[in-house]
C-alpha cells in the first residue's frame, strides 16, 4: 500500500486512539477510516508477512523522493575538499 | 623475529570520493561519427540513427560527472573484478527541519544517516546514504582513498535494507533456513528418545 503524507495541519480528523478504528461513513457506507500510528504500522507488518510482496518503491516518503531528487541532480552534494589530494590521493 | 603486517583492509564499507557519471537521459546529447553533437529526443531515434550510420555502432553519449562521497559495498580481495557497488552520500539540507529529525532518527529506512563524526566517517558534513542510489564504480574513477568507514554493524543494516529497496525478499530463505533447523531439532529430540527407550 501507498503511503501519502499529509500534516495534522492540513486535515481535521478525530483524535486516533490506540486500538481504534473510527470509521467515517458516507451515504451510510463505510467511506474511509483512521487509525492510530502504532495500529497503522501492526498493519503494515501484517501486510509484509502474509501480502504478496510490496514493491519497496511504494513505500517511500515524500522526504526520501526529495533527497534522491536532489542527489541525483547532483545537488545537495558535500563539496570535494582538494586537500585530499595532498593526503589521501589514490596511487 | 619480526611480526607479519597487519591484513591490508578492503573497501567494504569505506567511504571515499570517486567521479560518478550521470545516467543518460532523454533528450539524449551525443557525438555522431564526424565528432559533431547530436540531440536524439528519446532511445528509439538513438537506434534509428545508429541504423542510419549517423551514430557508431557503440554510441557516445555526453555525460557529466560528479566527483562525489560513496560509500563502498564490496571487497575484491583477487583484484579480478574493477568495478564496484557503492551507494551515493548526499546532504538532506533541503528538508524541513522536521523532515531532517526523522533522517537523524532513523525513521525514513530509505536514508542512512551518518552523523557528523569526521573520525569515523571523514565528511565534514553529517550526510545520509541514499538506499535508491546503487552505481557501479570502476576503480580507475576513484579519487581517494578511504576517509572513513562504517563499522560493520552499520554495514549489516546497509544490507539488510539495500535487499528490501533492491525488492530482493528474504523472507522465503530465512523461512525455509527456520524451517530446516526446526526439522533436525525434531529429529534429533527423536533420537534422543529412541536410543533412551
Amino acid at each position: 500500500m501507498q503511503t501519502r503524507v499529509v500534516t495534522a495541519n492540513e486535515v481535521r480528523i478525530p483524535e486516533p486512539v490506540a486500538g481504534e478504528a473510527i470509521v467515517i461513513q458516507r451515504y451510510g457506507k463505510a467511506y474511509a477510516a483512521v487509525i492510530d500510528a502504532a495500529t497503522f504500522e501492526l498493519f503494515q507488518r501484517l501486510l509484509s508477512m502474509f501480502g504478496e510482496h510490496q514493491p519497496a518503491e511504494l513505500s517511500l516518503s515524500n522526504a526520501a523522493l526529495e533527497v534522491h531528487r536532489a542527489s541525483e541532480a547532483g545537488e545537495d552534494i558535500d563539496e570535494f575538499d582538494f586537500g585530499l589530494l595532498d593526503t589521501h590521493a589514490v596511487a | 623475529m619480526s611480526a607479519s603486517p597487519p591484513p591490508r583492509r578492503g573497501l567494504r564499507g569505506a567511504v571515499l570520493w570517486a567521479f560518478n557519471a550521470f545516467q543518460p537521459e532523454a533528450p539524449f546529447e551525443l557525438v555522431d561519427v564526424h565528432g559533431n553533437d547530436r540531440l536524439c529526443p528519446d532511445a528509439p531515434a538513438v537506434a534509428r540513427a545508429i541504423k542510419d550510420g549517423e551514430l557508431a555502432r557503440v554510441p557516445r553519449f555526453k555525460v557529466a560527472a560528479k566527483l562525489r562521497p560513496l560509500v563502498i559495498l564490496q571487497d575484491r580481495p583477487r583484484s579480478v573484478l574493477p568495478e564496484y557497488a557503492a551507494l551515493k552520500l548526499t546532504r538532506f539540507t533541503k528538508l524541513g527541519a522536521d523532515d531532517q529529525q526523522r533522517v537523524r532518527d532513523g525513521l525514513e529506512p530509505a536514508l542512512f544517516h551518518l552523523p557528523l563524526n569526521k573520525g569515523k566517517y571523514g565528511l565534514a558534513q553529517e550526510n545520509a546514504i541514499d538506499l535508491n542510489s546503487l552505481v557501479r564504480i570502476h576503480q580507475s574513477a576513484i579519487v581517494t582513498s578511504p576517509v572513513g568507514r562504517l563499522d560493520e554493524n552499520e554495514i549489516d543494516v546497509l544490507g539488510r535494507r539495500l535487499a528490501r529497496f533492491l525488492d530482493i525478499d528474504l523472507e522465503p530463505a530465512i523461512r525455509e533456513g527456520v524451517l530446516e533447523r526446526w526439522e533436525q531439532l525434531v529429529a534429533a529430540q527423536q533420537a534422543r528418545r529412541r536410543s533412551s527407550s
